[in-house]
């Protein structure tokens, strides 16, 4: 973990309400992991207060690239950094995704989710590693991938603008057939209902599945408490317990077992 | 070389800290979670996150929310509790050379008393303790002993006589005046109050009408708080004649030198260890500089000049 003056390379707009910057950041780019994130100071004054939780999307050499859904005052900040602009990054946060090499990796990403999973999907191009990914969107326009089933990579849209019509998890019902499910993993990250979705989903078919969480956040470091994620309570455990039932987001996770999460 | 300020500060007879930037308790965990980032040793000292009887869960989330120049949680008082920290913490914090304070939080007097003989029967290299009477989130957090003059005092002796080391309270703005709970930790024996604990705040989404917080209720922390925090710590230290470390909002080395001025002899920095873990050390140099620029020698020099 590092603190680290990054310099912006670019910040363009990807799709309608994505950007995507890159920045030089060796000292983050030298061990981060796919699923892990960045706390990112937006003001040297007070507003916002708080660094602003963002996954990391790419690592290329030294260099690390982040993408981003203007939603609030901190995104609509870093949407207008120009190019050069000095950024103070604290990184890489997090444990990242757990890959084996018995299982074959289903990617499910949607919303501002797409960041983790396209670090993941990218990683396992590098190794060379077959893979699926399925990302989901409400239009077309909301997409910067290209479908192409053949090439193991499914768009969803809510309004049928392209690829498969409905969400990233119906998606991901018509696209299991092609897998032996006993072999697969998922990971998946996306907004609240589409994880809700995505978690019930495997959880009915005992499929083994990774979610990437998004909470509220203030350190990234595990010391201000404040990103607290629920997860199922062992009956066995009826003592109170320090980070059993209300794990961290930011040290234990973000990523967690779907079976895990409450 | 350029000569530098003397940063140095006697809490009273027992205690003299090498600087006066402390962390705040709940804000540096138990200061090893960041080794790679700050040289703790490099503080005033630091506050422990508090300490229960029993390891405590804390509340559901949401657990925060950002605010204009602050923000609000409600954490509950989320720790591993007295017996893993004695094992896992302590001796860490013992080895540490700086002051080492550590919170104290119950539900009852005899709880906050069986946490002090526990930690007390471990006979840690420690500077003292840090009695947390004012966390506003949990309905045991102790600031109904915090907000009555009475219980502050009688919770305060109780605790005086279990230990010679030193013995802060942590007080809450959360009441009519403050500089009276402070005169009630004075008598009952404390060496120093501390002040301010968060200001009780909420938070509504306009949309769905729920709290932002699972709690409802929270603690008003960050730059937002500073002025009322420092109108505490003014009133505090023209009431009591022990030490007084502000609190709230710090956030730059000139806010630490305005406490100073008010009268506090040092301070904690809070919530602006979340934008920067290494505040804290960070602040002990530009307080170096900050001085030099006034032309001020040793920061005593400037305690208290605020008031008449």
């Amino acid at each position: 973990m590092v603190i680290e003056e990054c310099k912006l390379i670019s910040n363009s707009r990807l799709a309608r309400g994505t950007y995507a910057m890159e920045l030089t950041a060796p000292g983050i780019a030298a061990s981060v992991n796919p699923g892990q994130f960045v706390n990112i100071l937006i003001s040297e004054g007070w507003s916002p207060l708080l660094r602003r939780p963002m996954s990391v999307a790419s690592r290329k050499a030294d260099r690390i690239g982040l993408i981003y859904k203007v939603v609030g005052v901190g995104t609509r900040a870093m949407a207008e950094w120009p190019p050069g602009q000095v950024v103070n990054l604290l990184g890489p946060l997090g444990n990242g995704w757990s890959v084996t090499d018995d299982t074959f990796p289903v990617l499910v990403g949607g919303g501002a989710g797409i960041a983790p999973i396209s670090f993941l999907h990218e990683d396992l191009n590098d190794q060379g590693r077959e893979h699926y990914l399925l990302m989901g969107a409400r239009g077309k326009d909301e997409h910067y991938l290209h479908h192409n089933p053949g090439k193991n990579i499914t768009l969803t849209t809510d309004d049928g603008t392209v690829g498969l019509h409905g969400t990233a998890v119906d998606g991901l019902l018509k696209v299991l057939n092609q897998f032996n499910t006993g072999q697969i993993t998922i990971f998946g990250c996306g907004p609240p209902p589409m994880l809700s979705a995505l978690k019930d989903f495997v959880l009915e078919r005992e499929l083994p599945c990774q979610l990437a969480t998004e909470t509220l956040m203030a350190c990234g470091f595990g010391i201000c408490q404040g990103c607290s994620v629920e997860l199922k309570t062992n009956e066995s455990h009826s003592r109170p317990s320090y980070r059993d039932h209300f794990k961290l987001a930011c040290v234990d996770g973000p990523v967690f077992r779907a079976h895990e999460l409450a | 070389m350029i000569p530098m300020a003397d940063l140095t500060v006697a809490l009273g007879s027992k205690l003299t800290l090498q600087n006066p930037i402390l962390t705040a308790s709940g804000t540096f965990g138990y200061g090893d979670e960041v080794p790679e980032l700050v040289d703790v040793n490099r503080l005033g000292g630091l506050v422990t996150k508090s300490i229960t009887k029993q390891p405590r869960e804390g509340h559901p989330p949401p657990r925060i929310a950002e605010t204009p120049a602050g923000m609000l949680n409600a954490i509950g008082l989320a720790n591993i509790g007295v017996e893993r920290f004695c094992a896992e913490k302590l001796p860490y914090l013992a080895g540490l050379n700086t002051a080492v304070f550590v919170s104290i939080a119950g539900s009852s007097f005899d709880e906050y008393q069986e946490v002090m003989k526990i930690i007390e029967g471990q006979q840690p290299a420690i500077s003292g303790y840090e009695i947390n009477v004012s966390c506003p989130n949990v309905d045991e957090g102790g600031m109904e002993f915090g907000i009555n003059a009475g219980m502050t005092e009688e919770l305060t002796r109780s605790l005086r006589q279990l230990t010679e080391r030193f013995l802060m309270v942590k007080l809450s703005p959360n009441v009519t005046d403050i500089s009276e709970i402070a005169l009630a930790a004075q008598t009952g024996g404390a060496d120093a109050v501390s002040a301010i604990n968060t200001v009780v705040g909420m938070g509504i989404d306009p949309r769905t009408g729920k709290f932002q917080l699972s709690n409802g209720i929270g603690g008003l922390s960050g730059p937002a708080i500073r002025p009322v925090a420092l109108a505490a710590v003014y009133k505090i230290a023209q009431a009591v004649n022990i030490p007084v470390v502000g609190i709230g909002g710090i956030m730059t080395a000139e806010d630490v030198a305005a406490f100073i001025r008010a009268g506090a002899s040092a301070v904690q920095i809070g919530t602006a260890n979340y934008r920067d873990p290494a505040v804290g050390v960070r602040l002990v140099d530009q307080l170096h500089s900050f001085l030099e620029e006034l032309g001020v020698d040793r920061l005593s020099e400037i305690r208290g000049s605020a008031h008449p």
